[in-house]
């Protein structure tokens, strides 16, 4: 097959994302380290440890949805890259995108609910930070990205419609 | 679709093969294989010219409007 070269800008933008996935994942890895010592005030040993646990679950969902949107936001740009551009699997791969990315809004806020729930009472914090840490940002670009899923499947509608033109 | 695409007809008619008329036309094999097998999903004024031109004949030889098909 014959190779094409690149777009310098699709380059960028996949290494600023890789970058950005990868800091991400870091400063998630970061919410094991939260809660961990000895029990706050007013919360017994047994609750304190059942929180973190369970926080802890839902903060390894949240890292392995980071890590499947940047695999799969990997695969699209190495398809773009190879001018495969309208193609089912990229349709396929900007839905999962998007949907993995919806999960990861509404995880990583659980995450966030279920910490201040178990644990806001013992350490005296306020349920507002809650919406105030919730990642509006990520949720508009899955929006985004399903719009773009949408666009493609015109577009590979019309490719073919093209092929099929003699 | 209703219509269909005649051009093994009128190929036979011409005694010329695909090939032939690959070659003349300036259309490749695979997409002279679409339009005869009636894959294609339109057909450009130019190419019917030049079919017509190479074969000698009328668009309306070459396409036909069959209903209810």
């Amino acid at each position: 097959m014959k190779s094409t070269k690149s777009p310098i800008s699709l380059l960028i933008i996949y290494w600023v994302a890789n970058f950005l996935l990868v800091g991400l994942i870091i400063l998630l890895t970061g919410i094991f380290t939260r809660g961990k010592g000895p029990a706050p005030q007013g919360l017994s040993e047994d609750s304190f440890a059942m929180a973190n646990s369970v926080v802890n679950i839902v903060a390894v969902l949240v890292i392995f949805l980071a890590f499947v949107s940047l695999l799969i936001f990997r695969k699209l740009i190495l398809n773009i890259k190879g001018n495969q551009t309208f193609v089912s699997g990229n349709i396929r791969r900007l839905r999962i995108l998007s949907f993995s990315l919806i999960a990861f809004c509404l995880l990583s806020a659980l995450q966030k609910w279920l910490f201040f729930i178990f644990l806001a009472p013992a350490l005296h914090l306020e349920m507002q930070e809650i919406w105030n840490s919730f990642n509006y940002f990520l949720l508009f670009l899955a929006l985004f990205f399903l719009a773009l899923g949408h666009v493609f499947s015109i577009g590979l509608k019309l490719q073919r419609e093209r092929d099929l033109t003699i | 679709m209703c219509i269909i695409v005649n051009l093994d007809v009128m190929l036979a008619r011409r005694k010329m093969s695909l090939t032939e008329l690959s070659e003349k036309v300036g259309i490749t094999m695979s997409n002279l294989s679409i339009l005869k097998t009636g894959k294609a999903k339109a057909m450009r004024f130019s190419t019917l010219d030049a079919i017509c031109n190479v074969l000698e004949c009328q668009p309306g030889e070459i396409l036909e409007f069959k209903s209810g098909k």
